[in-house]
C-alpha cells in the first residue's frame, strides 16, 4: 500500500496539467485578486454602521428596537416615506424601515449591507412577540432584549464579537480557495479514469493484475488527497504571508476545512471521472460545474452568495463551493461556530455521499463492454 | 492449461463470440488468428475476466477464471494492444510499479525490473519518460511491463501494431526467447506472417468463432491450394488461357489486367515444370516467373471468400 501511495504521490506531482489547475491556477487568481483589491488596505476597513430610514407607521417598540442599534450597527434616521424613498434611490440610505404592525423593509440593492438589514428585520420578526411582552411590561427591559436578540450584529464583523472585522472583498477569497478545492476533481477525475477498465488500458492492465481493487482505489484516492492539501496549504500561506489576508485568530479551524474542501474536490472528480462519457465531455463537464459552483459562491462577483440566501438559500446548502467559502467567512467573522460546524456537516454529507458513489462505480471488476 | 467452451458474448445485437472454444496447452505459443473484429481482443479479455460474457466456462490453471482469482492472476502477464503505461513516469519507474503489483519483496523485483530492461533493450532509455520514446521502443516498453514478473502464461493482444520492421523483428525474437525460458504465450494478431512465423498452434478466427485451428502445416493441408504460381508480362488468348486451366493439378487460374498470370495448384511434383512446357512449345514470351507455397491468408481465403485483411 505505502508503495502504491508514494507511486501516486509522485505521479500526481508530475502532472503539470493537474498541478496547473489545483496550484498554480488558484495561485495566479489570488496574485490577481490581491493587485486588484489592494494589499491589506480594503481587506481591513472597519465597517460603518449601514445609513438607513425609518418610516415611523405607529409600532414603537420596532422603532425603539431600531434606536438600541442605532450609531453601533445603523445610522438611523427618521423620514417620511417619500423622502426616504429618494433617498434610497439616490443611494444616501442603504434600506427603509417601515415601522408597521408588521415591520417591513425595502433595499435597493443586495449587496452585504441590505442582507445585514434583512437580517435584523427578520430578527425582529422572529422575536416579535417576546418584544411586544417585554414591551407592555417593563419598557425599559426593551433596550436589553433587543440586544439580546441582534446578537447576530457579529454577522456583520464588528469588533467585539469575534474580534474581527468585516472585509467584503475577503469572499472573494474565500471563493478562491473553494474553487482550488474543487479544481482538485482534475486529480480525480484522472484517477478515476485509470481505474476503470472500461475507460482506459491502464486500468484494464491494472485490473488483470492480483492487487485488491481497494487497495488501489484506496492509495490512489490518499495520494490525491495529499497533493490538494498540501496545494490548498500553499494558497493559503500565499495568500496570508504575501498577499496579507488575514484568517483571524482562530487559524486552526481552518484545517478541517480544507481537509474537507480537498476531499470534496476529488470527490467530485472521481464520480465525473466514474461517468461513461467522452473525456472531453467529462473535462468540460469538471471545469464548468468547478466554475459555475465557485461563480455561485462568489468568485466573480462577492454578492452572489447574498443573493442565493435571499432567492434560493437551498443552493447555499448543497454547494460545496459555497459552503466552503462560508466556512472560510465563518471563522473570520463569527466568535459563534454553529455556522462553521454546520457549514462542515453538510460539507461532509455531501462529500461522504460522493466518495460512496465514486466508490460504488469505481469498485466495479467487470464489465459489459470494454 | 486454459479451457473455453462454448464461450458466447453479446453487445446487444451483435454477437462477438459464438460459441468459441479453445484449449491451450502448456509450452506452447499459441496465435489467435483473425481480421479486426472477429473477436480475439474480447475472447482475450473475458478470459482475463475483464468482461462479462453470457454463456461459456473458462478454466484457467485448472480453475474458474474470476475478477478476484488472484492465485491465477499472479501468474499471467499481459500485454495490452494498446499502450498502457503512465506518462509521468520514467521507464524504469513503469516497469517497477507494475512488476511490483505481482512481486512484494523488494530486492527480487530489483533483479526482475533489470532482467526485464535488457530483455527489451531498453538499457539506454530507463529514466526517459514514455513520450520521449518512439512508437518501437514504446511497445518494447509496454511488453516490459507485462513481462517483468516472470509469468507463466502471458497473453500478447497485438503487441506489433503500428511497429517497424525492425523494432517487430525484435519483439518476435523476444516472444519466442520468453517461450524458450518456460513461459507459454498467447498471440493475437491480424498479420498471418508474425503467426506463421512465431506461433505452434493457430486459431483462425472469424465472426467471433473458430473457424479453423491446428498447427500452421495443419492448416495449409486443409485447403486445396498446395501452390500458387505466378507468371508476368505474359500476353495470352481464351484458347491458350482453356489449355491452362485443364493442365494436371490446376484447379484455378486467373489473368489479372492481361499481364500476370495467376495459376493455383493442388498438391503435386513438377506443377511449375509442366506450365512452363506448354509455354515453351506454344511459343508464348513471359516474364518473371515464381511459385508460392500457400500462406495463412489463404487458408482464410478458402475458408471465408475473403481476405484475412478485410
Amino acid at each position: 500500500m505505502g508503495r502504491l501511495y508514494w507511486f501516486n504521490l509522485k505521479q500526481a506531482v508530475r502532472n503539470k496539467n493537474e498541478m496547473f489547475w489545483s496550484l498554480l491556477f488558484p495561485l495566479i487568481l489570488g496574485t490577481l485578486f490581491g493587485l486588484t483589491f489592494g494589499k491589506g488596505s480594503s481587506m481591513m476597513e472597519k465597517m460603518n454602521p449601514i445609513p438607513v430610514a425609518v418610516v415611523k407607521e405607529g409600532n414603537a417598540i420596532f422603532e425603539t428596537f431600531l434606536h438600541a442599534l442605532d450609531e453601533d450597527t445603523i445610522a438611523l434616521t427618521e423620514m417620511e416615506e417619500d423622502e426616504a424613498e429618494a433617498a434610497l434611490k439616490e443611494g444616501t440610505i442603504e434600506g427603509i424601515f417601515y415601522s408597521r404592525s408588521t415591520p417591513a423593509l425595502s433595499v435597493s440593492g443586495v449587496q452585504i449591507q441590505e442582507s445585514i438589514l434583512t437580517a435584523l428585520l427578520e430578527g425582529y420578526l422572529q422575536n416579535q412577540q417576546m418584544m411586544e411582552k417585554i414591551g407592555e411590561k417593563n419598557p425599559l427591559g426593551l433596550l436589553k432584549a433587543s440586544g439580546t436578540i441582534s446578537d447576530y450584529r457579529d454577522y456583520i464583523g464588528k469588533t467585539g464579537a469575534g474580534g474581527n472585522e468585516l472585509d467584503d472583498t475577503l469572499s472573494y477569497f474565500f471563493a478562491l480557495i473553494s474553487m482550488a478545492c474543487l479544481f482538485g476533481a482534475f486529480t480525480g477525475m484522472t484517477t478515476a479514469v485509470n481505474l476503470r477498465a472500461d475507460q482506459s488500458a491502464l486500468a484494464a492492465r491494472r485490473s488483470v493484475a492480483p492487487t485488491g481493487r481497494l487497495k488501489l482505489v484506496i492509495s490512489e484516492m490518499l495520494a490525491d488527497f495529499t497533493i490538494l492539501y498540501l496545494n490548498i496549504c500553499v494558497l493559503l500561506l500565499y495568500l496570508h504571508f504575501v498577499l496579507g489576508i488575514s484568517f483571524g485568530d482562530k487559524w486552526p479551524m481552518l484545517i478541517p476545512v480544507c481537509v474537507l474542501g480537498s476531499m470534496t474536490g476529488i470527490a467530485w472528480g472521481i464520480f465525473i471521472g466514474s461517468l461513461r462519457i467522452g473525456d472531453g465531455c467529462k473535462i468540460g463537464l469538471l471545469v464548468g460545474s468547478s466554475l459555475v459552483m465557485s461563480f455561485l459562491s462568489g468568485l466573480m462577483f462577492g454578492g452572489m452568495k447574498y443573493i442565493l440566501e435571499k432567492h434560493m438559500p437551498i443552493l447555499n446548502r448543497i454547494n460545496p463551493a459555497a459552503l466552503i467559502a462560508d466556512a472560510f467567512y465563518s471563522i473570520s467573522v463569527y466568535e459563534n461556530i454553529s455556522r462553521y460546524r454546520m457549514n462542515l456537516i453538510l460539507l461532509g454529507v455531501i462529500t461522504a455521499a460522493l466518495v460512496l458513489a465514486g466508490f460504488l462505480k469505481l469498485r466495479r471488476e467487470r464489465y459489459d463492454s470494454l | 492449461m486454459i479451457h473455453i467452451e462454448n464461450l458466447v458474448k453479446r453487445y446487444g445485437d451483435l454477437v462477438a463470440l459464438d460459441h468459441l472454444n479453445l484449449d491451450i496447452r502448456e509450452g506452447e505459443i499459441f496465435g489467435l488468428l483473425g481480421p479486426n473484429g472477429s473477436g480475439k481482443t474480447t475472447a482475450i479479455n473475458c478470459l482475463l475476466a475483464l468482461l462479462r460474457y453470457d454463456k461459456g466456462e473458462i478454466t484457467v490453471f485448472g480453475k474458474q477464471m474470476r475478477p478476484d482469482s488472484y492465485d491465477l492472476k499472479q501468474q499471467i502477464g499481459v500485454v495490452p494492444q494498446n499502450v498502457a503505461v503512465f506518462e509521468q513516469m520514467t521507464v524504469y519507474e513503469n516497469i517497477d510499479y507494475f512488476c511490483g503489483l505481482y512481486i512484494k519483496d523488494k530486492q527480487r523485483r530489483r533483479e526482475l525490473v533489470e532482467e526485464a530492461i535488457a530483455f527489451t533493450g531498453l538499457e539506454d532509455y530507463r529514466k526517459m519518460l514514455p513520450r520521449k520514446l518512439s512508437g518501437g521502443l514504446l511497445r518494447r516498453l509496454n511488453i516490459a511491463c507485462g513481462i517483468a514478473h516472470k509469468p507463466r502464461l502471458i497473453i500478447m493482444d497485438e503487441p506489433t501494431v503500428a511497429v517497424d520492421p525492425q523494432s517487430r523483428n525484435k519483439i518476435l525474437e523476444g516472444i519466442q526467447e520468453l517461450n524458450r525460458q518456460g513461459s507459454t504465450i498467447i498471440y493475437t494478431s491480424h498479420y498471418m506472417e508474425e503467426v506463421e512465423q512465431i506461433c505452434s498452434r493457430v486459431v483462425i478466427m472469424d465472426h467471433g468463432r473458430s473457424i479453423a485451428s491446428g498447427t500452421t502445416e495443419e492448416l495449409k493441408r486443409m485447403i486445396r491450394t498446395a501452390e500458387t504460381i505466378y507468371i508476368e508480362n505474359i500476353a495470352l488468348d481464351e484458347g491458350q488461357l482453356y489449355t491452362i486451366e485443364q493442365l494436371p493439378h490446376v484447379f484455378q487460374v486467373n489473368y489479372s489486367n492481361e499481364q500476370t498470370l495467376t495459376v493455383k495448384c493442388t498438391s503435386a511434383n513438377h506443377n511449375l515444370i509442366r506450365i512452363l512446357n506448354y509455354l515453351q512449345e506454344q511459343g508464348i514470351s513471359f516474364g518473371r516467373v515464381f511459385s508460392e507455397l500457400p500462406t495463412l491468408n489463404d487458408v482464410f481465403l478458402e475458408i471465408t471468400g475473403k481476405e484475412l485483411r478485410d
